[in-house]
């Protein structure tokens, strides 16, 4: 839509118009004071003041002369004096009227003139007394007169000829006025004309612009219409009042009422009520909602029937004018759709939820007893059998590790699916994790006749942040398989960085029996297993791949393989591993012969299980070492407060008193092995759960099934001195004490002492319930960590002290805990200082 | 012009009085005739010809103009009688007249056109009559003053002075 220059140059606004207005008006101004003007000259001209000038100024000659005739005559005797006098008269009267008549006012400055006149009026005076005279005087007289009167004779024609000029340019000049004023009114005229012919051509384009224009209009508004009218969703809409303008078919059928029904009707019909229950329409009045997104809304059907839909509104125009659009889309079955969608995926969910717990929860169950299993097996193994017997053992064990192996495969890939599997991201020696690997892996490769080779990244930087477990995992599965799957022949493992910044590729190539092309793809599928020569002696579950490749995608990496049948096959990961340089040579201690190391040590295992319990005893005693043996939480504790152990085994998962709860009731409870080193045992892998255990002051983990390996390594790690035991009494304190100051003195103190602390501790305990530390309080746990550090209460000190720290450090849970064990370590301390029999006297005991 | 009015009013009264409707020849002017109106009806009028002296045209009217005119100074006061008064009076009507003067000027009126405003045959100025350098004894006289149609070249050609003989043309 082009507009017309004219158009847009006229756009005739407000100070245009005006413009336009003033000089109009200026012309019309101007042609009225034309045209006065004119008719003015030509009322001038209609009345005369002229009088035919001329003609009265000719006469003077002639009736100068015609008094000559009769002065003349007269004095031939042929006419009488009466005539003379009238001629004269006649004269006389006419230069009168020369003199003042007011058309000759112009020429009367005419030198010429004024001098004709002036000797022609000079002759009438000189001549006049004689006229007036006696009859004999003036016929005397007359050859004087009419002397002189032909002397003036030509006067008076001059008179008449400058007159004639005169006149000439007067009427010549008022000519040209008239002229001069008519032709400027014609110009004028002719201008004002002009501009209304331009006005009009003007008039004329804008009106055919604005017939162009309402021609598009029209052309636009039925194409809105038909846009309107076909569009799917309702389209209502409404004007200032609230009452309804416009209503689509679409509208008709969403709401029930006819294209007649609605139009006119207040749009109050749509009862839509927004979703916090406001009505969104009052009658009479334009919707109080608009320009914002859609909303929820519930909107009445014509048959009564309530059903969710969204609208939105938009306003076009302003104030009264307004018009309000209104969008209506009925969701009802969108929102059937949702529900079933969310009752669809909650299943899902559930069912999904259900199956990882199942699978936990079963794994668990299934291990246990294998656990028990295996370790029996073990047992078994250190007794004395017979050949075949062994010989059943093996295929036992390997039944059983198999077994265990399984397992293991499906929990993985469990916990990889369910994506708990977190990466603990720490520096690794790729080099050393490939030598684990083919170190384990030794056995079986040469067993099958296979050679090893491990080629690492060519500049020695084989340390990088990786998830070791993990990609230790995979190494384990892609190895063992090249070993599974290769006779008498090379497997070969390297380590590149395809940069300098990585990735890292590890290539794994054997030179084994290879996988069909048509297999390629399908060899990572879980379950799958390829029949082949070996596939009986290289069993599995076909989930090895597949944690391979579920633990490549978490790594964010690339997992590809080639292969040949018959020649061989490579296997290709990449990853994005942040490479850190070069691994420090680490001093690799040699794997000690645990065996026999460690004296005996007294051990405590907390196990509520008996196999397991059973298990793990009978490998400690089988290594010398003492066992006592606690079948719970509660058990434990309290053998564990009465007896000092060099070591605790502490089970995880039990009922009441779990093992964390159980072990950080043993540490802060100031009993006997207060400061013994307890293990976690768990059947539970997660990192996570490894951290809780050593915030929860394990020193270790071991992961179940625990072997005799295992525990001797524990053993092993032990530190060589342990932690001194709390002592109720340090003896030698008191004998001091009894030295310096005599027993009787001493014995005072002491039960001074004794009576104090018991009512501080009395107090300490009540103070206890709820509040934070208490100045109080405070003071007075403060004198009697002095008094107890003087008298050689030495667990009653350390007690006392840590709480102050535990206070101190804002870790009022800790000191909370801390403080409960007060009481009873209060009360052995007690005892203690009684069989310490230091005092004779009795001391307040209760 | 209210006095103007008043002054017809009372020349109309004195008319009636003058028995001005008379079909008859007026008594010979006694005084000195002024006028000499010729060509009216022989039947009436001896030889077609009537004479009048000052005192017979003052009983035929003394109707007043005050004006001024182009050929005057100031404002004077005409007094004469309406030409279309002195018409009646002689019964003619509808005719042209040519009106002569001393000085051989002479012009044609159509009688239609003489009304109850003018032009009057002035006698007397400022209440005095005039000799002939003054115009006299007679001028036709209009009200130049009352409108602009009084100031057209034909009026002045038709205000004529020294008028001494009407010719009443058939």
């Amino acid at each position: 839509m082009t507009q017309s220059a004219l158009f847009r140059f006229l756009p005739l606004g407000r100070w245009r118009a005006a413009i336009i207005g003033v000089v109009m008006l200026a012309f019309a101004v101007i042609i009225i004071f034309l045209s006065a003007d004119v008719l003015r000259q030509i009322a001038n001209e209609s009345e005369s003041r002229s009088d035919n000038a001329q003609w009265a100024l000719s006469q003077i000659e002639v009736e100068l002369i015609q008094f000559l005739l009769a002065v003349d005559r007269a004095q031939d005797g042929d006419e009488d004096l009466a005539r003379v006098r009238l001629r004269f008269d006649v004269l006389y009267s006419r230069l009168q009227t020369l003199q003042v008549g007011s058309v000759f006012a112009g020429l009367r400055e005419q030198p010429a003139y004024i001098a004709g006149i002036d000797r022609l009026a000079r002759f009438v005076a000189e001549a006049l007394p004689l006229i007036d005279g006696p009859d004999a005087a003036l016929r005397a007289g007359l050859p004087g007169v009419e002397a002189k009167a032909q002397q003036v004779v030509p006067d008076a024609r001059v008179i008449a000829l400058t007159a004639v000029e005169v006149i000439a340019r007067q009427s010549d000049q008022k000519r040209r006025d008239v002229m001069r004023t008519l032709i400027l009114t014609a110009v004028v005229t002719a201008l004002m004309i002009a501009i209304l012919i331009g006005l009009v051509v003007v008039l004329t384009q804008l009106f055919r612009e604005s017939r162009r224009r309402s021609a598009e209009n029209l052309a636009t508004l039925s194409r809105l219409d038909a846009i309107v009218e076909t569009a799917m969703e309702a389209i209502i809409t409404v004007d200032s009042a609230g009452r309804i303008v416009d209503f689509n078919d679409a509208a008709s059928d969403t709401l029930g009422y006819g294209h007649h029904e609605a139009i006119g009707a207040d749009m109050a019909l749509l009862r839509a009520v927004q979703a916090e229950g406001q009505m969104l329409f009052r009658v009479g009045s334009a919707p109080d909602f608009h320009g914002r997104d859609r909303v929820r809304v519930t909107a009445r059907h014509k048959d009564g029937r309530n059903f969710p839909a969204e609208m939105s509104i938009s306003r076009a125009g302003e104030g009264k004018d307004a018009l309000y659009v209104a969008f209506l889309r009925d969701l009802s079955a969108q929102i059937a759709a949702e529900k079933a969608l969310i009752i669809a995926r909650d299943e899902a969910l559930a069912g999904e939820k259900a199956k990882a717990d199942l699978l936990v929860i079963m794994s668990h169950e299934i291990r246990t007893p294998l656990n028990g299993m295996i370790g029996t097996m073990q047992l078994l193994d250190s007794t004395e059998l017979r050949p075949h017997q062994r010989e059943y053992l093996r295929i036992m064990e390997m039944s059983g590790q198999l077994l265990m192996h399984h397992v293991n495969d499906v929990l993985d890939i469990a916990r990889l699916d369910s994506g708990k599997a977190p990466f603990t991201l720490a520096p690794a020696d790729l080099a050393a994790l490939v030598g684990e690997v083919m170190e384990n892996q030794r056995p079986a490769s040469q067993a099958n006749g296979n050679g090893m080779h491990y080629g690492g990244p060519a500049d020695g930087r084989s340390l990088v942040l990786c998830d070791a477990a993990q990609l230790r995992q995979i190494l384990l599965n892609l190895v063992g398989n090249a070993v599974k799957f290769t006779r008498n022949g090379h497997i070969r493992i390297s380590v590149t960085h395809l940069s300098d910044t990585g990735p890292t590729e590890i290539q794994i190539s054997d030179t084994g029996i290879g996988i069909p092309n048509a297999d390629l793809s399908r060899i990572f599928d879980d379950f799958v297993t390829l029949d082949a020569t070996y596939a009986r002696r290289a069993s599995g579950t076909g989930l090895g791949l597949g944690i391979v490749r579920r633990i490549v995608d978490q790594m964010g990496g690339q997992l590809r393989v080639e292969s040949q049948e018959g020649k061989g096959s490579t296997f290709r990961i990449s990853l994005p591993l942040v490479i850190l340089g070069v691994p420090t040579p680490a001093v690799v201690p040699d794997a000690p012969d645990l065996a026999g190391m460690v004296g005996p040590l007294v051990v405590l295992v907390v196990e509520d299980n008996e196999f397991n319990r059973m298990i793990v005893r009978t490998m400690l005693v089988q290594d010398g070492h003492q066992v006592f043996e606690a079948r719970d939480g509660e058990e434990g504790i309290a053998l564990a407060n009465t007896r000092q152990f060099d070591l605790i085994l502490m089970d995880i998962s039990m009922p009441r008193i779990d093992g964390l709860v159980a072990a950080r009731k043993i540490l802060l409870g100031y009993g006997a092995s207060c400061r013994a080193p307890i293990v976690a045992m768990t059947a539970h892998a997660l990192a996570e759960e490894g951290v809780r255990f050593r915030n929860g002051g394990m020193r270790d983990v071991l992961v179940k099934p625990i072997t005799r390996s295992m525990l001797r390594a524990v053993v092993a790690g032990l530190p060589n001195v342990m932690p001194k035991p709390l002592r109720l009494v340090d003896k030698r304190v008191l004998l001091t004490l009894v030295q310096d100051l005599g027993q009787d003195r001493a014995g005072a103190l002491v039960t001074r002492f004794l009576t104090e602390a018991a009512s501080i501790v009395e107090k300490v305990a009540k103070g206890l319930v709820g509040a934070g530390p208490d100045h109080e309080v405070l003071r007075d746990l403060h004198r009697l960590e002095g008094s107890a550090a003087m008298f050689g209460a030495e667990t009653l000190q350390t007690c006392l002290s840590e709480v102050e720290t535990a206070w101190k450090q804002g870790m009022a849970d800790d000191a909370a805990q801390r403080l409960t064990a007060l009481r009873s370590v209060w009360h052995n301390t007690e005892v203690a200082f009684q069989e310490a029999g230091v005092f004779a006297q009795p001391s307040s005991l209760r | 012009m209210v006095l103007f009015r008043v002054m017809r009013m009372v020349a109309f009264v004195l008319c009636l009085t003058g028995g001005a409707a008379q079909a008859e020849a007026m008594s010979p002017a006694d005084g000195q005739v002024i006028l000499t109106v010729s060509g009216l009806d022989e039947a009436s009028y001896p030889g077609g010809m009537q004479q009048f002296d000052l005192g017979m045209l003052r009983s035929l009217g003394q109707v007043e103009i005050t004006t001024s005119s182009i050929w005057t100074e100031g404002r004077p006061v005409f007094t004469g009688v309406l030409l279309s008064e002195l018409a009646k009076t002689l019964q003619i009507s509808g005719q042209r007249l040519r009106l002569h003067a001393l000085n051989d000027y002479q012009i044609e009126f159509p009688l239609d056109e003489a009304t109850q405003e003018g032009p009057i045959l002035a006698y007397w100025m400022d209440g005095a009559p005039m000799s002939v350098r003054d115009k006299g004894p007679l001028w036709v006289i209009y009200p130049y003053d009352a409108a602009a149609r009084y100031r057209t070249d034909t009026t002045f050609s038709r205000s004529i002075w020294q008028l001494d003989r009407i010719e009443v043309l058939r």
